[in-house]
Formats: structure tokens, C-alpha cells, sequence
């Protein structure tokens, strides 16, 4: 049989490696050293905000999950927010209760498939999810998308508002992947958040909101 | 894109001339320059980071083979297909089968080079299949008929006046020239097309072997809109493009993202490893990862040259370069431009039809020293032009198209050159003469032509170095 691409690539390369390099980079300084001697990142959700607002989001700081509603429904509506989305995630059922009560949003949940809610879920204002947490040195929300929290929730609404855990904040992205939590479970989605989508493609000039929500809010709990 | 001696040169003199081109990409230069530096500049010692990301790059290379093979095997457990393509044309026919089989018309493509050297979209079009891109640049540029000019920045060579006349003729909308109007126009005509496409394609900016992890850097959300809305994905990666753990992308994002736009990260950064699992209610149902040597295992197989695969495509050689920053992507002929493009093209393409990109550089060294992964590209280039112009020395691996840029005339004079410095009295009757000659010499023919077309020929001194100083310590 003649041999695949895959084949003739992967013996190509075992071949070729034995050719020795020319050059071998003496340096031994691992990235964790390197690190250690970076200016300190201090107070982790002093310099999350920080980051984020370097990059125009909004971030709140909210006492409790039960507090959440308190600072989220007066927020969105400031926003101009007419519709508002969560998944089906436990943790946020008390807060959609309050936006029920409150009568001030039409609510809508993304419960079946994209191809079934794909109208309503472009359609809606705004999307609410919560978070792994977040990494404080670059502003970056954890975002992994489940079958309660979909990909599309924390994309295709204008608004975008994450829901993260002061317990959760990591000081780098090194140190989050330190932790291990990707690797052991390593789901079909996972987003680094930092900011809302933006581009500057037109003569460097930056404009927010291109593809992806044009305002991202952080509400960070505890 | 074929590379052509003749046509770079001529569109580089084009690029020259023209004040408009030379203004835009001053000023983008100089911004993004700017933001560059004043990232680094905010670390303890970013010096010391490139030479990690470096350390990581050749790591991640020393075990290609392997570490391609656990990528494959880790995202073949999770469903996603791999495939494998020794050329452009493979990788293309890949596409086309996967389109053809899922019966698509209409194709979404976020930011990717691979696609750029495979001439995808064009090769889609002739079977009838519309591929349409989402990253902002690339829709402009997509939009004038033209190829990338950058890669990072891929409309950074057209003003927002000329930008928004193309959208007002090609659009079809009323004339604006504010820039967030036009990129809210294009969000609201690209969303459409999200929904509509049966298929959509990305590069990939980092793949992790450990974890089966395809990782996407971008700021705009194409991307995640391109990976999650059509029902099929299609990640082209080159092959270079492994690295072994999650751990090796934390340096490498942070070199990155830095180096490219100045942002210590971009909006997003997206990895996927998996289709729509069972229960989850979006992402694509098929998603396939194609594999592209296009030369690059050649290129593995050289000891020296190999270190061009270290390359992330951040930009930052392309941004700091006095030839690129003056002449633009477009005059280079080539998918690649400024100094990754004259060390990757050649190589690529051959010496025969990339060998004069090689010789576009002062060697001013200024791409070396921005690297984020320190790419020797000017010891790179003179090896590249010394095989360039000879017949390769025994022993070294023959590179496609070596001493086809051997020009006859060149060589005689430095077969000249050394006769007259091996040989003192040859020398001194040499300078005399040209010191006798002076400014008589002629400027219009011969070999000082091509100098003094653009700048005044020095006139040899009517008595030499040797002369001056015999007298001097005569006296
Ligand atoms: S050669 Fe270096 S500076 Fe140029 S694009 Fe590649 S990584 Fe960036």
C-alpha cells in the first residue's frame, strides 16, 4: 500500500530531526523564574478591575450571591438593556426571579438547541453567565461553556455580563493553568473574556464592539 | 502567489512613490511600534521572556513528530477528525471533499496565513463555493480584491477614506468615513452570514499536544462566531504550530500578544478541543484540524534554517522594519511580507522564485532584536543570499532553487574584487587609476549605473589612504 501523507509527513520529520541544530539556546531561566522577578500584582480584584477597566469594562463589586440582584437589575437597566438571558445554571435562579418580579426586562432562557432558539438567542440584549473565575494580571474572566451555560449566551447578545467569584482569582494565567483544572477536564470550550470584542483594523483607531458583545460588566462576588 | 524578481521591484518603486501608501503605513507603523514597546517596556526584563519563548519553541520542535502525533490522538479521542496534507493543494482538496460532502455554499473564515498559502478562497470560488471572511481587515481586503498586506493588521495599507469608499461602492450603503460606523456596518452584514454559512474556518495560533487543545487569539469574536455558529469547523494549522503542554502557551500568549497589537491579551482567547458534545446546545457538530507541511519539513531537515519555524506571526519584524515599513506588504509578490516573508518565502517557494526577497534587507538587524521567539532572520537572510548566488558547499542539505540567482556579471566583479585585493601592485595600478579618473568616471553606464540612478556616485580621491599616510610619515 502506498504510504499516506501522514506517513510520509511524520518520516520526513523523524529523518530531518536528526540533522542537528546549529544553534542551541543556553538559557535556563524557566518561565516560573522569570515570573517571580515581574513587578507584583498586588491586591488580586483591585488589579483585575484595574485591567478591566483599562480596556473599558465595567466591574461591581457585590457582597454575596444573594446581594446580586440588588446591584445587577438597576445596572442593566442604566445599559438600556430590554432583554436579558441566562442558561439554565442553579446559581442564577434567584436572580431571575428578581428580574421576573421586577417586570422591567422581558426574560428568556437558552434551554434547547441553537438551532431551535438561534432567533431569540440574536435577538435578546443581553447574556448572563458565571464564571471559573478570573485571572488578575491581564482582566481575564474564565469563561467555559456547558449545556447550562452555552457558547452562545456569552457571544451573540450586545450586553455580555459575567458573574465571577473573588475566591477565584488567579494572579496569572500561568498560575491558573498551574492549577490543573483544564487539564483534568478539558471541555469543548474554553474562553479567556478580557474585555468586550473590539478591533482596530482601520487605521489603528480602536472601535468595541465588533463581532462579539459591545459591553462586557463584571459583577464580582465576595 | 508566485514570487517574481522583476515584479517586486517594480512595485516596490510603485510603493515608493506613492504618498498616500507611505503615510498610512507611517502612521500605523509608528502607533503600533509604540504600543509594542511600551508593553515591553512594563516588564522586568522582556529581554529575558524572549529568550524563553525561544527555549520553548525549540523544545516544542526537538519532539515535532511526537508531539504531532499526541495532538492527533488526543483530538481523534474527542471526536475531532484529522487530516494530514503535504501540500496546499492536498489541504484544499480536503476542504473541498468536507464542503462537498456536507453540501455547504457558503463559507466564514476567520484570520488565518495557512488559508492565505493555500489561495483558499479562490480555489473554493472555482467549485462553486462562496468563502467569505470575518476579521475585519481581511473583509476589507477581501472586499478590494486584494491579498492581506500585513499579517496581523491585513488593511493597515489603506486609509479610512479609501475604506469607506470601497463599503459605500461595494455595500452599496450611504457614505461614511467614521470608523465605527464602518465597522458596525460590517458587524451587521457579516452577523448574517455567521448563521448562513455551512462551514466555518480559522487558523489555529497555538496547538497543545497534552490536552488536544486548539487555542484561537483574537479581539474581535469572528472567531468564536466562525468556531461555534456553523455546523462544521475547520482549524488549518501549520505544522510548526505544537507545542507540548498548556504550560508552553502562558509565555508564548504573553510574547504574543505584546509583540503584535501591544495588548498584554486580546479580547479573546479561545481553545477547543471538541465538537458539540452530547447535551451541550451549541458548537459545531463536525470539527477537523488539517495538518500542512507545504515545505516546512524541508525546512526542519536544515540544522540552521529550521529556526524559522520558531515563528508565532505576531508582526512585530514586519512593524520595526525600515523596507517593510517604507514599501508595504503588497510589493512583496508573496503571502508572507517583510522579514519572516524574506526568510520563510524563499524557502518556501524556492530560491529560483524567492530568492531575490532575500537580498530586501540593509541586515539592519532591528527584526532580530524585536523577535518574541529571537529568530536570526539576518543570519538567516545572508545564508539564504550566499545560496542564493553559489553552488551549495558539500555537505549542506541542497535547498530548492540554490545558485539559481547566480548572475554572471556579479560574479565576475567579485572575481575582480579578489584578484585585486590578493594581489598588491594590481591594487595600487587599480586606485591610482580610479584616483586619476575621479569624477570622471561615468555615472550612466556600466556597473555604477544602477547605484548613482538614485543616489550621487562617490568620487574616488585623487590620492589614497596608503599615499596620505607614506607622506605623513615622511615628513
Ligand atoms: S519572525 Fe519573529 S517577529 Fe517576525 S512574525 Fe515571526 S515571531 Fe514575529
Amino acid at each position: 500500500m502506498k504510504p499516506t501523507a501522514r506517513e510520509r509527513i511524520l518520516t520526513r520529520l523523524r529523518q530531518a530531526r536528526a540533522v542537528e541544530a546549529v544553534y542551541v539556546n543556553p538559557v535556563r531561566e524557566t518561565d516560573k523564574e522569570w515570573l517571580a522577578r515581574q513587578p507584583e500584582i498586588g491586591d488580586l480584584a483591585e488589579r483585575f478591575t484595574r485591567e478591566q477597566e483599562a480596556v473599558g469594562g465595567d466591574v461591581r463589586r457585590v457582597t454575596s450571591w444573594e446581594a446580586l440582584p440588588d446591584t445587577v437589575l438597576p445596572w442593566l437597566g442604566r445599559q438600556g438593556v430590554a432583554s436579558v438571558m441566562t442558561g439554565t445554571e442553579p446559581r442564577l435562579e434567584p436572580l431571575r426571579a428578581r428580574i421576573a418580579e421586577s417586570g422591567r426586562f422581558a426574560l428568556h432562557r437558552y434551554e434547547r438547541s441553537a438551532e431551535e432558539q438561534g432567533d431569540e438567542i440574536f435577538a435578546v440584549d443581553c447574556g448572563i453567565t458565571t464564571s471559573r473565575g478570573a485571572i488578575a494580571e491581564t482582566g481575564s474572566v474564565i469563561v467555559v461553556p456547558t449545556p447550562e451555560e452555552p457558547r452562545l449566551l456569552s457571544l451573540a447578545p450586545a450586553v455580555h455580563l459575567a458573574i465571577v467569584e473573588r475566591a477565584r482569582l488567579y494572579a496569572t494565567l500561568s498560575e491558573y493553568i498551574e492549577t490543573g483544572a483544564y487539564q483534568a477536564e478539558v471541555p469543548s470550550n474554553h474562553v479567556l473574556v478580557s474585555g468586550a470584542s473590539r478591533t482596530a483594523d482601520i487605521e489603528m483607531t480602536l472601535v468595541v464592539g465588533v463581532h462579539g458583545p459591545k459591553v462586557f460588566l463584571v459583577a464580582l462576588i465576595g | 502567489m508566485v514570487p517574481d524578481a522583476r515584479k517586486f521591484k517594480r512595485d516596490s518603486g510603485r510603493a515608493l512613490q506613492d504618498p498616500a501608501l507611505r503615510h498610512n503605513l507611517q502612521k500605523a507603523m509608528h502607533t503600533i511600534r509604540g504600543r509594542r514597546n511600551e508593553r515591553f517596556s512594563e516588564l522586568n526584563d522582556g529581554a529575558a521572556l524572549q529568550w524563553i519563548g525561544n527555549a520553548i519553541k525549540q523544545r516544542s520542535l526537538a519532539r515535532l513528530p511526537e508531539l504531532l502525533e499526541q495532538l492527533e490522538a488526543k483530538l481523534t479521542a474527542r471526536g475531532v477528525q484529522v487530516h494530514w496534507a503535504e501540500t496546499t493543494a492536498e489541504a484544499n482538496r480536503i476542504v473541498l471533499d468536507i464542503a462537498r460532502r456536507r453540501g455547504v455554499k457558503l463559507v466564514v473564515k476567520g484570520k488565518s496565513m495557512v488559508s492565505e498559502e493555500m489561495e483558499l478562497n479562490h480555489f473554493l470560488a472555482g467549485h462553486g463555493i462562496e468563502a467569505l471572511e470575518a476579521d475585519l481587515g481581511e473583509f476589507i481586503v477581501q472586499l478590494a480584491g486584494q491579498t492581506p498586506s500585513h499579517i496581523v493588521v491585513p488593511a493597515v495599507h489603506m486609509s479610512k477614506g479609501e475604506i469607506a469608499e470601497l463599503f459605500h461602492r461595494e455595500l452599496g450603503e450611504p457614505y461614511t468615513d467614521d470608523v465605527a460606523a464602518l465597522t458596525a456596518l460590517a458587524r451587521r452584514v457579516l452577523r448574517e452570514k455567521f448563521r448562513a454559512a455551512g462551514m466555518g474556518i480559522t487558523g489555529v495560533n497555538f496547538a497543545v499536544a497534552e490536552t488536544g487543545t486548539l487555542a484561537l487569539v483574537e479581539n474581535e469574536g469572528n472567531g468564536r462566531m466562525v468556531t461555534t455558529v456553523p455546523p462544521v469547523h475547520v482549524a488549518l494549522m501549520g505544522m510548526e504550530k505544537v507545542v507540548a503542554n498548556l504550560a508552553d502557551v502562558a509565555p508564548l500568549m504573553r510574547l504574543l500578544t505584546r509583540s503584535a497589537t501591544g495588548q498584554t491579551i486580546t479580547a479573546y482567547f479561545n481553545w477547543l478541543s471538541s465538537p458539540r458534545r452530547s447535551g451541550e446546545r451549541d458548537g459545531p457538530e463536525e470539527v477537523h484540524t488539517i495538518i500542512l507541511d507545504n515545505g516546512r519539513s524541508a525546512i526542519y531537515g536544515d540544522g540552521e534554517l529550521r529556526e524559522t519555524l520558531d515563528c508565532i506571526r505576531c508582526g512585530a519584524c514586519l512593524n520595526i522594519c525600515p523596507v517593510y515599513s517604507r514599501i508595504g506588504g503588497q510589493a512583496y509578490g508573496s503571502v508572507y511580507m517583510g522579514p519572516i516573508g524574506k526568510i520563510l518565502t524563499p524557502q518556501m517557494a524556492g530560491l529560483g522564485e524567492g530568492g531575490h526577497l532575500a537580498g530586501a534587507s540593509t541586515l539592519c538587524g532591528a527584526c532580530y532584536e524585536v523577535c518574541p521567539v529571537k529568530i536570526p532572520i539576518p543570519n538567516l537572510l545572508l545564508r539564504l543570499r550566499q545560496e542564493g548566488s553559489q553552488p551549495t558547499p558539500a555537505g549542506r542539505t541542497l535547498l530548492k532553487g540554490a545558485g539559481a540567482g547566480r548572475a554572471v556579471g556579479e560574479a565576475m566583479v567579485w572575481r575582480g574584487w579578489r584578484v585585486l585585493h590578493d594581489r598588491p601592485a594590481a591594487y595600487r595600478v587599480f586606485t591610482r587609476l580610479l584616483g586619476m579618473l575621479g569624477a570622471r568616471i561615468p555615472q550612466r553606464i556600466g556597473p555604477a549605473r544602477s547605484w548613482s540612478r538614485a543616489r550621487a556616485l562617490p568620487i574616488p580621491a585623487r590620492t589614497t589612504l596608503h599615499e596620505l599616510l607614506r607622506e605623513r610619515a615622511g615628513q
